[in-house]
């Protein structure tokens, strides 16, 4: 049953990967071509395909008889679909926001792409991923996650300036909200990421008998968090916004991207043992 | 202490810090990355280790530095949160200030203004007040208390901790009073101690078809032995007795207890603890120098015919002298011989790793991050704004909307509610 259930998982995973580039595709599409029924099939594709992207992490769950956190293969799934779904909840309360899938979706396409990459193996679970700290502290860097790429994508779209603005979002969405958009995510993310290194540093402490051991994806991680400390008090301080804050949210997100997947490889990092 | 440059300055400075602590290889954290460093550029390690660059985290620079961020931390928070308190509950009139609307129907903009959730909070002067999500007002403040709490207990926890590492054997145990030496101790802390005899009974593994640990339990025995206590504990599965929380750690094995005889009559006791062999292929050793030159290797490994990695897995013993084998055997029965040494096996145990520490409560930390939570929520996801009314003396209806933060968010309400364009200021 085990091996049938994640046999079908990859398959189902494959679909779920070509729903949401359908999505992505006919989104920027319509903006572009100005076909208003491309852009409203892409919203009517997206829940179809959240729905076959959790019938694959259902069937992988149900399949290795653990959570998908423990290859980077359900790392990058994980994250994939929790940021498809956060957004498709903003996009619902506010359909204005849609023009943000012009990058998101292509985000959560490309990282279940590269997981596949990765390999979909089931690893066994280590003993020491139990208890509900380690649930909280992936919950929160999902979700810091998950507002990274959301603000990241307002900040791609306000460097595109405006003759995007005009083409495709001019509307539906300002660039000033959009700049809003950006530093309230990349607030979230900030949080949601300092939360996350916290409720860490608590599981570490059951886990190893140390709060904080100054392991590489620990310091990349606290680095990566005061990085978005600065990106949040120059907006407050001296007013950045547009462009310049833009680039800045960039050089954070692309800082939480190393932290969350390149540090883990580091061959003298305790967490080396995860995400293989 | 509060000015911007300052408060970026603190941050920057830390980021700095800790990047360097990233990069550059720690003696504590990355001791072979320092070696390797150092065999490369000599010069180059002698001006890291001048400079502490070597252990960043724990010069007095960067103690100051965390110092320095946790004080100016604790001041904007104050300052915040009177900010906070003032704008909620002492707000001042906004008589002075431009930006008011004229309204034609009052009735119909209060109900417009219930519709979207505003409610009426009293009078200020001759200014009757309307909020809508006032508690995000706090959400600086919060967010801001939440990260010095936390900062504050982890600062306390360095200073306090004293935290060591026991190996036992199965049926090893620790005397009370014994006083631990700890290897990490902060400055405040107090010797780590038992207060009662502590006994490993037993340690249990168990693990995955690819030989990986699934869990390991052990059971300690608490207490002299007319009235012991029986404590289960596992990876991930610590215990608290009288202040000393006791961790499993991962590492385990086997203890062999061996007596070499040499020639000359004379004989060498020995105990070896070689860790556990994960799965076939990862066979463990250990080496044991002999008084005549030559070196006694041990190897620990999965018979590739294991059904079951909790089988007792082979010991294997070779003799070596300048780097030839001298004679090898494979421990089947309880003597085995090497050439003219015989070895004797007195005994085989496992042996487990455990970590003691002196117990703190999470509760500050946990706390810490809930008002982190909270804070980051009440900041960044709803939109606190005001709207004030106020009747002039000729009977005109004026009214004045403020967002305390995003206001280009929420635009469009301020918009419904009045109009895209000013009609007009007082």
């Amino acid at each position: 049953m085990s091996a049938f259930l994640l046999q079908a998982e990859t398959r189902v995973h494959v679909v779920a990967i070509v729903l949401y580039a359908l999505a992505a595709m006919m989104l920027i599409g319509g903006r572009f071509l100005r076909r208003p029924g491309l852009v409203r099939w892409a919203g009517n594709v997206v829940p179809l395909a959240i729905g076959v992207h959790a019938l694959a992490l259902g069937a992988r769950w149900a399949g290795s008889g653990h959570g998908p956190y423990v290859t980077k293969y359900e790392m990058l799934s994980a994250y994939a679909f929790v940021t498809a779904v956060m957004f498709a909840l903003i996009v619902y309360r506010r359909d204005r926001l849609q023009v943000l899938g012009m990058i998101v979706y292509p985000v959560v396409f490309l990282m279940m792409a590269l997981g596949l990459y990765t390999g979909a193996e089931v690893h066994n679970l280590p003993p020491t991923f139990s208890g509900i700290w380690l649930v909280i502290h992936v919950c929160f860097y999902v979700l810091a996650f998950a507002t990274a790429v959301i603000a990241l994508s307002s900040a791609a779209l306000i460097l595109r300036g405006k003759d995007l603005e005009l083409e495709a979002t001019g509307r539906f969405q300002s660039l000033e909200s959009l700049d809003d958009i950006s530093y309230r995510f990349g607030g979230l993310a900030f949080a949601f990421w300092g939360i996350g290194m916290l409720t860490g540093s608590i599981w570490a402490y059951y886990s190893w008998g140390r709060f904080w051991g100054w392991d590489p994806v620990e310091t990349w991680s606290l680095v990566t968090w005061l990085a978005f400390g600065i990106y949040l008090h120059v907006r407050r301080f001296y007013a950045w916004e547009g462009k310049r804050a833009a680039l800045l949210l960039i050089v954070c997100v692309a800082l939480a991207l190393f932290s969350l997947f390149g540090t883990s490889i580091l061959s003298d990092s305790l967490h080396a043992v995860y995400f293989q | 202490m509060l000015s911007r440059r300052t408060v970026l300055l603190l941050i920057s400075g830390l980021g700095i810090a800790v990047l360097l602590a990233a990069l550059v290889p720690q003696r504590v954290t990355s001791p072979d990355g320092l070696d390797a460093l150092q065999a490369k550029a000599p010069f180059l390690v002698d001006a890291l280790k001048a400079a502490g660059l070597d252990h960043v985290v724990s010069t007095w620079g960067f103690a100051f530095l965390l110092a320095l961020c946790w004080l100016t931390l604790g001041l904007a928070t104050l300052n915040m949160l009177r900010r906070d308190y003032r704008r909620t509950f002492r707000p001042r009139t906004w008589s002075g200030l431009s930006g008011w609307h004229v309204v034609g129907d009052r009735p119909g903009l209060e109900e417009s203004m219930a519709a979207l959730r505003y409610w009426a909070a009293g009078r200020i002067g001759d200014e009757s007040r309307f909020l809508k999500n006032p508690w995000n007002l706090w959400g600086a403040s919060l967010l801001h208390l939440g990260m010095l709490i936390a900062l504050a207990f982890a600062v306390l926890t360095i200073l306090t901790t004293a935290r060591s590492m026991v190996v036992l054997v199965e049926g090893e145990s620790l005397d009370a009073t014994t006083q631990v030496v700890a290897q990490d101790y902060g400055v405040l802390a107090s010797p780590l101690s038992l207060e009662e005899p502590l006994e490993l009974a037993s340690v249990t593994p168990r693990f995955w078809d690819d030989g990986s640990v699934r869990q390991l339990e052990t059971v300690i025995l608490l207490g002299d032995s007319a009235q012991q206590e029986q404590l289960t504990v596992s990876i991930n599965g610590s215990r608290v007795v009288r202040g000393v929380r006791i961790y499993q750690d991962q590492r385990f094995g086997y203890s062999y207890f061996l007596t070499v005889a040499f020639p000359d009559g004379t004989e060498l006791m020995q105990r070896a603890d070689l860790s556990q062999p994960l799965g076939v292929g990862n066979p463990t050793y250990m080496d044991i120098p002999l008084q005549d030159g030559s070196v006694l290797r041990l190897k620990c490994v999965e018979d590739p015919g294991t059904q079951s990695m909790s089988d007792e897995p082979e010991f294997v013993l070779r003799r070596e002298l300048d780097g030839e084998v001298v004679a090898q055997s494979t421990m089947t029965t309880d003597t085995v011989s090497l050439d003219d040494v015989t070895v004797r096996l007195d005994g085989r145990r496992r042996w487990a790793t455990f970590v003691l520490a002196r117990e703190w409560s999470v509760i500050p930390l946990f706390a810490g991050f809930a008002l982190v939570f909270l804070g980051a929520t009440a900041l960044y996801v709803g939109v606190p704004r005001e709207v004030r009314l106020r009747t002039d003396e000729n009977g005109q209806t004026w009214a004045r909307w403020n967002a305390y933060r995003f206001a280009r968010s929420v635009d469009q309400e301020r918009d419904a509610l009045f109009g895209s364009d000013e009609e007009g200021s007082s």
